[in-house]
Parts: C-alpha cells; structure tokens; sequence
C-alpha cells in the first residue's frame, strides 16, 4: 500500500513548455482570458482546463494533482482508470466502469486520459459516445515521474487501474483490461481492507 | 490469522494471478527466439540473429498504428542510421494480432516501410512468439544487447515522446553510445507510457 506523495498546494501552475506550444490557445488565454471557441482551454485557480464543451470538462494533472483530486472527492473508494482514445483495450472496459459508479455510491470512478494533448478532439468523441458526463482528467508532465507515482508496479501499459481509500492511499493497482465482475470483485477486495 | 484477514490474503492472491504478471527479459538475459526466421515487410525473411552487429543489436517492439510509435519512428530511424554505422544491428518488430489491429498487418507494414522509408528489417512476429518470449508489453520498447548478446538495456526511447527537442533523459541514445564504446550501460530499465501489445490467441 503505498500513498501517492502529495506536494504543497500552490496558487499557479505553469505548464511544460511542451504543452504551451502545442495549446497556443491556451497560452492566448492566460494573457487574454477568452479564445472565442466553445472548446477553449481556461485555468480555473490553480486548475487547468484543457476542454470544456456541453457537460464535459478535461483538467490537465500531474500526478500530484491527481492525488489532490482523489482526496477532495472524499469518497470512501476511488477507482481511477487510466486509458487512451487509441487503446482498443481500454475502450472495451470503459462502460463497465461507467456502469460500476453509477451503481456504486460509496465508489466514485474518476478517468485519467493518457492522450496526446493533439489528440484531445478523439478523447472528447469517445467520451461523448460513452454518454460521459462531468470532470475527467488528461495526464499532462513526463511520462517516468507519473507512472513512478502512480505505482512502482505500472510498466506504463494501458488500460491500468489504481484504487484508494478517502485518504489518498492507494489499496490495488492492476495493468489490463477487466470485466465488470472482475472490476466489482477487486474493489470489494479493496473494500475488506478498509 | 483471523478469517477476515484470511479472505483478504485470499483475495489479493487471486487479484494477483489474474492481473497480468508478464515480466520483461530480465537485463543480461540471452536475445531470444535468435533464430526464427520472421517475415520481414522490408526486405527478405530473416532472424534476429542475422541482425546482430559486431558491437550489439536493438530489437525495438513497434505497431505503426500505434500514437507512440509514429512519434518515434523519426528518432528510431535516425539513430539506426546513426548506430548502425557504429556496428550496433536493428530490428523492428511487429507483434500485434492483425485479427484486432488490421493497421497492422503484413501489407499495410509493407506500405508503411516504403513510405517512411525504413531503413531497417521490419519484422512480423507471427503468433506473437517474440513478444511472449521477449516478454515485450507495449510499442515502442526497446531491448538493447551487447556484442556477446546479452540484455543491457530495455524501456523507453527517451522521456518525451511529444516533443524529440524537449527530451532531458535518452535513454536510447545513452545505452547504444556505452555499447559502442564497450562500457557497462548505466540505465538498464525504464518505464513509459505506449500501446498495449496485444497478443495472438
């Protein structure tokens, strides 16, 4: 059982460089504050939304700030799921884990998109598809220090899937693709330890 | 031991072995699946064995449908021109069961080898017998052996797949140049993020 490690809370984020050249929208908006598009990138405090369109927002996260995020849905559980528009895998498992939270109360299901920033629109109609609604998540920073993060077991293979406590401490790991019984049976695992 | 600490232990074993426990080749471990000879959709049938140069020979597991791998087939195509110059063989390999990922398959690798101009074999991995062998997960991973063809190096390109400029870490690059001067390899394994190999039934 590890935690993930949390860092101080801070009032700005700056983005990699990386990401300010490929979303010159949103470097436009920070001066600018409106880009004119329904599906504009903003900053939020100390958030980064990358896409907000009808009823679905994407926050850009480091791991740390999926730690924070974890911790403030304060749930008993939290499945987060890691995925790609492009993984076929991950796209066969994604109803069940819709399915999952809504019949779980106690359980709240939360999707780190592990995209491409370019390939942000195919993210968006996959959500869409799905009838997703709400926040989800676009991993954005290195790929080493987040998986680290995530779990020293993740060799960075999609679909992988992280369940925690309210606490932030992380109770199963697991890289693949699970069935809705499988799904339901590893959380109830996770549950027990509780 | 109680009965519910009992269940749990139980429970995490079974947990255990129906997550996927698929190990990569562990470092110094012998080049497998040497001599089977794969179809190669850029020039004739061969092994992998075929491929070793005097100082060593990459395998690099590779789907050209893959996001990951079409932003690295640049720089893997440069360093093989760069490397192979300096004794060290390439392969690429493709193991993806075309069933799933039509992308994939030997006439579109045949395409897409002529297109990007590969200068390299592309290998097709019938049965996906070189990924289980080679334990390989994901596309782009790299498995780097020395001269005497053992394993020195498996993992990432480099630590930015997005942008080649904005790399900190190649990893790569920093094996294949201790390689080629004959020194021990300091990075042995990295971890990223690429596609899920999916494997032939």
């Amino acid at each position: 059982m590890s935690e993930l490690a949390l860092a101080p809370s801070r009032t700005n984020f700056i983005l990699p460089s990386t990401m300010l050249f490929r979303l010159p929208c949103f470097a436009a908006l920070v001066l600018l504050a409106g880009c004119g598009s329904p599906d504009a990138n903003r900053s939020t405090g100390d958030r980064i939304v990358v896409y907000s369109g009808e009823n679905v927002t994407i926050q850009a996260v480091t791991a740390e700030d999926l730690a924070r995020e974890v911790q403030a849905l304060r749930s008993d559980l939290v499945v987060v799921n890691f995925w790609a528009s492009w993984c076929a895998p991950c796209r066969e498992e994604f109803p069940d884990f819709i399915q999952f939270d809504r019949e779980h109360a106690d359980v709240a299901v939360r999707f780190v998109s592990i995209d491409f920033e370019d390939d942000l629109p195919h993210a968006v109609s996959f959500l869409r598809e799905q009838g997703f609604t709400g926040t989800t998540y676009l991993r954005t920073g290195r790929d080493a220090p987040f998986i680290d993060a995530v779990s020293e077991d993740w060799t960075g293979a999609l679909p992988a899937t992280a369940v925690y406590d309210r606490n932030g401490t992380r109770l199963a790991f697991w890289e693949g693709k699970v069935s809705y019984d499988e799904l339901a049976q590893r959380v109830n695992a996770a549950r027990l330890a509780l | 031991m109680t009965l519910r600490t009992f269940i749990i232990a139980a429970m995490v074993a079974l947990v255990a072995t129906t997550a996927q426990a698929q190990e990569a080749l562990s470092i110094g471990g012998a080049l497998p699946t040497a001599d089977r000879v794969m179809q190669n959709a850029n020039g004739a049938a061969a092994s992998l064995a075929q491929q070793m140069g005097p100082r060593g020979l990459a395998v690099v597991f590779w789907s050209q449908t893959c996001p990951w791998v079409v932003r690295y087939e640049r720089r893997v195509m440069d360093l093989a021109t760069e490397y192979g110059q300096a004794g060290v063989g390439f392969a690429l390999v493709s193991s993806n069961d075309p069933v799933a990922f039509p992308g994939d398959a030997f006439h579109s690798m045949r395409d897409r080898a002529a297109a990007e101009q590969y200068t390299v074999p592309y290998f097709l991995d019938g049965g996906s017998e070189a990924a289980r062998a080679f334990g390989a997960l994901r596309t782009p991973q790299v498995f780097l052996f020395n001269a005497e063809g053992r394993l020195v190096y498996e993992g990432a390109v480099d630590d930015s797949p997005a942008d080649p400029a904005g790399a900190r870490d190649r990893y790569f690059r920093d094996a294949l140049s201790q390689v080629v001067a004959g020194q021990p390899v300091t990075v042995q394994k990295t971890r990223a993020f690429g596609c899920t190999i999916k494997y032939h039934d």
